[in-house]
């Protein structure tokens, strides 16, 4: 198997587990399993350090897709948490 | 441009489309995370699928093994036409006129060569003042390799084997991993989960240059130290390939 096919199956992997396992705690926020999803992506491109150039440069493009994903996540989170009426 | 026959291209789309439609089937008209959830890893996944149908080498890997055969072949019959039998000497780039190659001597008394100055760019290169003092000059799969490095690398032990890990991890995909450890003038290098063959034929070429995987690494760890080094021992059991260097003085 190529390390490319590794990598793949790894992310494959973590995400379904993932997923199982939150659904099964009774998890239903998804901005809870896309933040675990973009720790786990971040987590196994640093375990495959050893990428070739060219990947790493194409797979840092898709990093900054799901930083941008999160941080409309963190924005949206604030702006829910400033226009709560004061208690 | 790639061919949408492209494995990874059709992985991509096929894994884009099913989480596209079940991301909001899924969260929106079912009311589940967890549905909702898989549609956004199945997207997640697509787009690094697509993203990596773009790294992949413009050689399909079975072209590639078919040109190395060929390659080795070629080196092989030249040898063994000379009727070489003496060890290489992997020079690093400082002692050629381009990047690191093997110098195999075309006259062999039982004493490694000793190379002071860098070697002309020619397959017969004259190494000595003696009259015996020829070699044949050859590029290896490792002189390519580095070329393709973003980074030379570097003297330390540490320094080499994030060399190695990265051409034979990493670009070429050999091995699962690489240890590197030094002992005075011997170098002893471990390359895990080899998926090439040690004894692939070319007996006399691998007499002479050692296996692929032991050029290779050769190559780099010359290229790392700064100084000529050559195959001493080899070692294979099941899927771990222990190479020994030694320091050509």
């Amino acid at each position: 198997m190529t390390i490319l096919n590794r990598y793949i199956l790894s992310l494959a992997v973590a995400s379904t587990l993932t997923t199982v396992v939150m659904a099964a705690f009774g998890e239903k926020r998804l901005d809870s399993y896309f933040s675990l999803f973009v720790i786990e992506y971040l987590v196994i491109t640093l375990v495959f350090a050893y990428l070739s150039p060219p990947a790493r440069r194409l797979l840092s493009w898709v990093a900054v897709a799901l930083f941008l994903g999160f941080g409309a996540l963190v924005v949206s989170k604030a702006v829910q948490i400033l226009q709560r009426p004061p208690s | 441009m790639r061919s949408r026959q492209d494995p990874y291209i059709r992985t991509g789309a096929g894994l884009l489309l099913a989480g596209g439609l079940l991301l909001p089937v899924g969260y929106l008209v079912l009311h589940s995370a967890p549905y909702g959830a898989l549609g956004m890893s199945l997207i997640i996944l697509g787009a690094i699928c697509l993203a990596l149908a773009r790294a992949r080498p413009p050689i399909p890997p079975e072209f590639g093994r078919i040109l190395l055969e060929t390659g080795l072949e070629n080196t092989g019959a030249l040898v063994e036409e000379l009727g070489l039998r003496s060890r290489a000497v992997y020079l690093p780039s400082s002692l050629t006129a381009g990047p690191p190659q093997a110098l195999i001597p075309l006259h062999s008394n039982g004493t490694m060569p000793n190379i002071a100055h860098a070697l002309p760019k020619r397959l017969v290169a004259r190494y000595g003042p003696g009259a015996e003092d020829l070699g044949l000059l050859v590029t290896t799969p490792g002189s390519r390799a580095l070329a393709a490095l973003p980074y030379p690398p570097g003297a330390s032990p540490q320094e080499a084997e994030a060399a190695l890990s990265a051409i034979l991890v990493g670009m070429a995909d050999l091995a699962t991993g690489v240890r590197v450890s030094q002992s005075g003038p011997t170098v002893n290098v471990t390359v895990f989960g080899t998926h090439l063959s040690y004894a692939h034929g070319h007996a006399w070429l691998h007499q002479c240059l050692g296996s692929p995987i032991a050029s290779i690494v050769a190559t780099v760890m010359a290229e790392a130290m700064g100084s000529p080094l050559a195959v001493e021992a080899e070692e294979v059991k099941g899927s771990r390939h222990t190479i020994t260097l030694a320091m050509v003085k």
